[in-house]
């Protein structure tokens, strides 16, 4: 109980409170909350425009805010300086001082920090051990290429190890096996490190794959947050629901049978909704993930559709149908399982308790 | 328009490398017509001399012989050009301002055209004047002006100019051996008609204790009468005109003629002109003493013709190097003993200067 | 040869610096050649002699001035530099729009001929001038200051002139710095100040060197505001070469002292270019290694300089304030612009005197000098001509230069530094050199006093500051954009004119700038070949001078400052439209 009880009263790593940023008349972040716990790896994800660049800046102190005050450890941080603010950034293109090798690079923040040469040497060579660029050491970054160039552009945020680390989009520029690589890099350096680790992307599959809680966001303010498992089952938003993964959605008015069963009534037919839908819900939608769809006639939900294209992904069969006004509906099938050739008739079902209701 | 000549003109040069400007740098259509006409080149020292000489010389000859006269600026020293233009024949100018230093520079090299006439067609002109292949113009003269309004005790001589405990104030010389050594010498007791050859090693020792006492050394005539103008020293060395547009314009200034050294520009032709006859003509023109006192009005130099002061009114004469008043306190420079030296005395002087 | 091989040399990018190398064999190289000749040339028998050196040798008056004019001219860059480049990024730092305003206003100082800019210092630094006049009335000094005629007045002079010309060099390398850089070193955590120095300053150091090395070399050949600013000891080597050529005619010593010039010249280059390493400003990334023991050392100072500023911010921060320490650079560079734009404001109203001087303030307003100027032919002739040389001849530059500069860049032979230390050579030869033995050439081949002989005449002096200029922004030119065009099915020559010449537009707009004015504001050259009927602005104003100062001068001034104001707002309006 004891233990309970103090990390209930230590403060979150970084919390933000009614945060928000303007350039006249154009609202770049609204008044936004925000906590992120020691040791988390939070991700901003959203569309460009929506916010999560901004709410960075305004965190690591490169942009001052509107209003709203930021507090790292408990400590208010509007009056700190960026340089003093005890935080990592990793720019979208690097940064990489180009006059300066990349093991003075990576010392530099040690440098600023007034650690001892003989100090620095050995850290700066761990950091470069940490990304495998041991041998590259006395290079400058334009003889890198991208992907060592961004390995650089980690070592030197984790080697002075702060309290947290920003990420702005940094494997916007790598291809996508290279992204791959680096995301199980950096995934590794979370966990070796324990740094608190604030990532940017706009890429959902990198944000599943890397994230504890994705903050999702859209229009200059924060849409949904949990972790993705949560915001992938329980989308609270067709945006989110549209963005995270692939989604089917079916509008429709709400009906509430003398069952005391919700449904969906749709043009393209009634279904029924799991349970638990508010009464006071009259219209929404149902969202149905492709591959808790079956080509199962009997399920109690039912949807009529023609095969208009197969896509076989190797692990996957996907299976694009179109229903009678046209909107797509996508279904996820086994590799082994054997669909229906292009332009068949099929009948689509789900369990009522696999879909989720939004507004 | 001649312009289709088959041989590559500079303006088809031109034309050829950008088509759009041909029109714009052809020259103006008045410059264009002059060609057309007999006409010559006349380089004058420029600025206040154009309009001046203009009236007294270049539009009465036009009137009178129909040919045409372009003036236009030369060099304070136009030696090298000249040069230039005759080693390779390309005459920009057929008739030219010389200095006696220059004509003795470029008449020792047989760069000059003789002018074809001497002392005995015009018995008025001063005999230093003319020569086989120059005929004298104007006379400057190298004086020194004060501030009446500075000065209180008025300075009468070079000894006066170089007592700094007798006239305090501050001076100015000219950065550069020609006439500073000669006044040094004036002013350490050397009397004006004993003082070529000069004594250099005399002239440095005197200049030596006036140096720290220099406030400013002077490099262009411009210069004189701007500093003399604003007040910026209070004695001055310098050309007599200079000093006298400052005075025209109102500056509480005087000039002493006291032991001033004359010199004398005038015209020369460059050898092998093929305008010669023309330019021949219009420099016997020039010798008229009328045409000359014509251009005293604008201008405070002196004329060579002293047959001028007949026509020039006594007040404007008091202000002119050639009046009988001025003339007899002055001596001319030497040019010869300078043509001689200057080289060697010139790096003298440049060494003395910097130490 | 095969065809391979063929294709090489024709690929080449070394043949884009062809045309221009070729335009100063002619009309540099050779011109000055056969000047310097001479100066191994006995002027009496024609005989092969070395006299003129041992005269030199013979006594210490001509070591001792080519001392002065080399201390002052380093003394010039060093200031030039320190005071540009705070105003060089205050100006980089404006958004674009605001920039080139600002850019307008240290530009414009520049329209004013130099030589009544000279004039206009010693109105104002005189006894009796504008400042003491002032010192004094405030009862600040009770003798007035002795600004003039000494080292401090041909300072002011030189420095006033070339800080454009440092500022102009600097900034296109500024602008190009990626500013994040700077916010990726403070979220490091180095202070403002350090990530500046550390980074910033750093980066910016090609700019810097190339300007120092600009000024340095033009303060050389100076000979104008010496002798009207300076005072006893302040006598430069160009003065006494002039003095040789045009006085004593004695050409053959004239050539020797202009080969002591250009070989103490060449060394002191050599050695800036290994402390330094000019080879930057050629568009080539610096080959240095990361041990370089320079590059180590540099670092170092730099880190001390970082240390010290941090502290004086500091201080500046306690003892004025936040809000004032943020605003010292803005209220810094407006005192800079006030000290570019003094001269030329102080022109304008001289023009409008009623008084036969140049005196400030006037005595009374007339339009008698405007008069003057707009019914005499000559001065008409004279500004409309030298408008339309300087057009060419700035055009013809840019396009040497924009050849050459693209060469280098794109060259890796080791030609490339010795092409371009042939480009910057009619910038370190003296001018007055170069003048004669350009008017030996074009008086036999009959381009004395002619338009196109001062074209090509300014189009030499100019060409340094092309290829240098155009050069610079090069150097952050990512020719991986050039690979990207030919993937997009654009031939050499459309990649070239639809995509490196927009990207490098800012640059070539300097180097055109760099170019009207060298050649709007020369006078050298001038003095020899525009003589006669074809005389430009400058030789009509310096004629005026020699024997009459008076304000028409100051009226011609204001007259070209409106036209040139003009003409740039109009350049620029273009400019936008095409953008647009």
């Amino acid at each position: 109980m004891a233990i309970d009880h103090q990390t209930s009263v230590l403060p979150p790593k970084l919390r933000i409170d009614g945060l928000a940023k303007r350039y006249g008349n154009f609202t770049a972040l609204e008044p936004t909350q925000l906590e992120v716990h020691s040791g988390e790896f939070l991700t901003l994800l959203g569309p460009s425009g929506s916010g999560k660049t901004t709410l960075l800046q305004l965190v690591c102190g490169l942009v001052d805010a509107s209003e709203g005050s930021i507090f790292i450890d408990g400590i208010e941080q509007s009056n700190v300086p960026v340089h003093r603010r005890d935080i990592g950034l990793v720019f979208q293109h690097y940064a990489l001082f180009p006059h300066l090798t990349v093991s003075e690079n990576i010392g530099f923040p040690l440098k600023m920090r007034g650690v001892p040469d003989s100090q620095i040497k050995t850290r700066v060579n761990t950091a470069l051990e940490m990304v495998h660029l041991g041998s590259l050491a006395n290079r400058f970054p334009k003889e890198l290429s991208g992907g060592q160039q961004q390995r650089v552009a980690l070592a030197r945020c984790f080697v002075y190890q702060p309290s947290i680390i920003l990420m702005d989009e940094p494997l916007g520029a790598l291809d996508k096996k290279l992204r791959d690589q680096m995301q199980i890099e950096i995934k590794r350096l979370h966990r070796e490190s324990g740094a608190t680790i604030i990532y940017v992307t706009h890429d959902q599959e990198e944000a599943l794959a890397l994230s504890d809680r994705i903050c999702l966001m859209n229009h200059a303010r924060i849409e949904q947050i949990g972790t993705p498992r949560e915001i992938y089952m329980n989308p609270c938003s067709a945006f989110a629901a549209d963005f995270i993964g692939i989604s089917n959605i079916l509008r429709g008015s709400i009906q509430i049978d003398q069952n005391r069963n919700s449904w969906l009534v749709t043009s393209y037919g009634r279904f029924l909704l799991p349970a638990g839908v508010s009464k006071e819900m009259v219209s929404g939608a149902v969202v149905v993930r492709p591959e808790h769809l079956t080509f199962d006639a009997t399920s109690p939900n039912t949807l009529r559709a023609t095969v208009r294209d197969l896509v076989y992904a190797g692990s996957e069969t996907r299976v694009i149908a179109t229903l009678d006004d046209g909107q797509d509906v996508i279904v996820r099938q086994p590799p082994d399982i054997e669909v229906p050739g292009r332009g068949s008739s099929i009948t689509l079902g789900w369990q009522a308790e696999r879909a989720v209701v939004i507004p | 328009m001649t312009m289709k000549s088959p041989k590559l003109t500079r303006r088809g040069l031109i034309g050829a490398a950008g088509g759009l400007t041909v029109t714009t740098l052809a020259a103006p259509a008045y410059m264009r017509q002059a060609f057309a006409a007999t006409q010559i080149t006349v380089a004058d020292p420029g600025g206040p001399f154009g309009p001046a000489f203009r009236k007294a010389f270049y539009d009465p000859f036009e009137k009178e012989t129909g040919n045409k006269v372009v003036n236009v600026a030369r060099e304070a020293e136009p030696t090298a050009q000249f040069k230039a233009m005759v080693d390779t024949k390309s005459y920009i100018w057929d008739v030219c301002t010389l200095t006696l230093s220059a004509r003795d520079i470029l008449a020792k090299q047989g760069l000059l055209e003789p002018i074809g006439f001497t002392i005995a067609d015009t018995p008025d002109l001063m005999p230093e004047a003319i020569s086989q292949h120059w005929l004298g113009t104007d006379v400057y003269s190298t004086v020194f002006a004060y501030r009446t309004d500075r000065m209180k005790e008025a300075p009468k001589t070079w000894a006066d100019f170089f007592n700094v405990e007798k006239f305090p104030g501050r001076r100015s010389l000219r950065k550069n051996p020609i006439d500073t050594l000669e006044q040094a010498l004036l002013a350490d007791g050397v009397p004006l008609d004993k003082l070529y050859p000069l004594d250099v090693d005399r002239a440095f020792k005197k200049l030596n204790s006036i140096k720290q006492h220099i406030a400013v050394w002077w490099t262009g005539g411009a210069q004189t009468t701007q500093m003399l103008q604003s007040g910026e020293v209070d004695m001055i060395s310098g050309w007599n005109a200079r000093f006298q547009s400052a005075i025209d314009g109102g500056t509480p200034a005087k000039i002493v003629w006291n032991q001033g050294l004359y010199s004398i520009e005038g015209w020369s032709i460059p050898k092998g002109c093929p305008k010669a006859d023309v330019a021949r003509a219009f420099i016997k023109f020039c010798s008229d003493p009328a045409r000359q006192a014509l251009f005293t009005e604008g201008l405070a130099y002196g004329p060579t013709n002293l047959s001028a002061y007949k026509t020039i009114a006594e007040k404007r004469a008091v202000d002119l190097p050639t009046s009988p008043v001025n003339l007899k306190q002055m001596a001319i420079a030497d040019e010869n003993w300078w043509a001689a030296n200057r080289s060697a005395v010139t790096e003298k002087f440049n060494s003395w200067i910097l130490s | 040869m095969t065809a391979q091989a063929i294709k090489r040399v024709f690929v080449n990018p070394l043949w884009l610096a062809i045309p221009g190398i070729l335009f100063l064999l002619v009309f540099f190289v050779y011109p000055v050649c056969s000047l310097l000749l001479l100066s191994v040339t006995d002027p009496d028998t024609g005989q092969w002699a070395v006299k003129s050196y041992t005269r030199i040798l013979n006594t210490d008056v001509y070591l001792r001035v080519l001392g002065i004019t080399f201390r002052i001219a380093a003394q010039t860059a060093c200031l030039s530099l320190i005071i540009a480049y705070p105003l060089a990024y205050w100006v980089a730092s404006l958004p674009e729009r605001v920039r080139n305003k600002a850019l307008l206003l240290i530009i414009i100082p520049f329209w004013t001929s130099y030589l009544v800019k000279t004039f206009a210092w010693m109105i104002m630094l005189g006894r009796m001038g504008v400042i003491n006049s002032i010192l004094i009335g405030a009862e600040l000094v009770k003798e007035p200051l002795p600004l003039l005629h000494n080292e401090f007045g041909v300072l002011v002079g030189m420095v006033h002139t070339m800080v454009p010309l440092a500022v102009m060099t600097m900034l296109p390398v500024m602008t190009s710095i990626d500013r994040r850089l700077i916010s990726a070193a403070q979220t490091l955590g180095a202070s403002p100040s350090k990530a500046f120095w550390l980074v910033y300053f750093k980066l910016s150091l090609p700019g810097v060197t190339a300007g120092g090395l600009l000024v340095f070399i033009s303060s050389l050949g100076f000979f104008i505001v010496p002798a009207f600013l300076g005072g006893r000891q302040q006598t430069m080597l160009a003065q006494l070469i002039i003095t040789q050529v045009s006085e004593l005619l004695n050409w053959s010593f004239a050539g020797a002292l202009s080969v002591m010039m250009l070989v103490t010249t060449l060394t002191a280059v050599f050695f800036y270019d290994l402390i330094f390493g000019i080879s930057s400003i050629a568009g080539k990334e610096g080959s240095e290694s990361s041990h370089s023991k320079i590059r180590i050392f540099g670092l170092q100072i730099l880190e001390f300089i970082s240390t010290a500023a941090n502290i004086l911010s500091q201080l500046s921060r306690v003892i004025l304030g936040g809000y004032v320490t943020e605003r010292l650079l803005a209220v810094f560079a407006w005192l800079i612009i006030g000290f570019l734009i003094m001269p030329t404001l102080l022109v304008i109203p001289i023009g409008f005197t009623k008084s036969e001087f140049l005196e400030f303030p006037p005595p009374g307003y007339s339009l008698r000098w405007f008069e003057t100027y707009f019914n005499s032919a000559l001065w008409l002739t004279a500004t409309s001509r030298s408008f339309i040389v300087a057009f060419l001849a700035a055009c013809l530059a840019t396009a040497f230069g924009a050849g050459t500069a693209l060469a280098l860049a794109k060259s890796s032979s080791r030609w490339a530094g010795f092409i371009f230390g042939f480009f910057l050579a009619p910038m370190i030869v003296p001018r007055i050199v170069i003048a004669v033995g350009m008017f030996y050439l074009f008086a036999r081949i009959g381009l004395v006093a002619s338009n196109a002989g001062l074209v090509i005449g300014h189009t030499v002096l100019s060409l340094p500051f092309t290829v240098v200029t155009i050069g610079a922004i090069l150097k952050t030119y990512d020719m991986r954009l050039d690979q990207a065009a030919s993937t997009l099915g654009a031939n050499r020559v459309r990649t070239l004119i639809h995509i490196t010449l927009p990207v490098i537009k800012g640059g070539l707009i300097a180097a055109f700038l760099f170019a009207f004015i060298t050649s709007f504001d020369e006078l050298t050259v001038a003095i020899f070949i525009s003589g006669g009927l074809a005389t430009t602005l400058p030789k009509q104003m310096w004629d005026d001078m020699i024997l009459q100062l008076n304000p028409t001068l100051a009226a011609v001034s204001t007259v070209v400052l409106i036209v040139v104001t003009l003409l740039l707002l109009i350049a620029e309006r273009f400019r936008k439209n095409t953008i647009s």
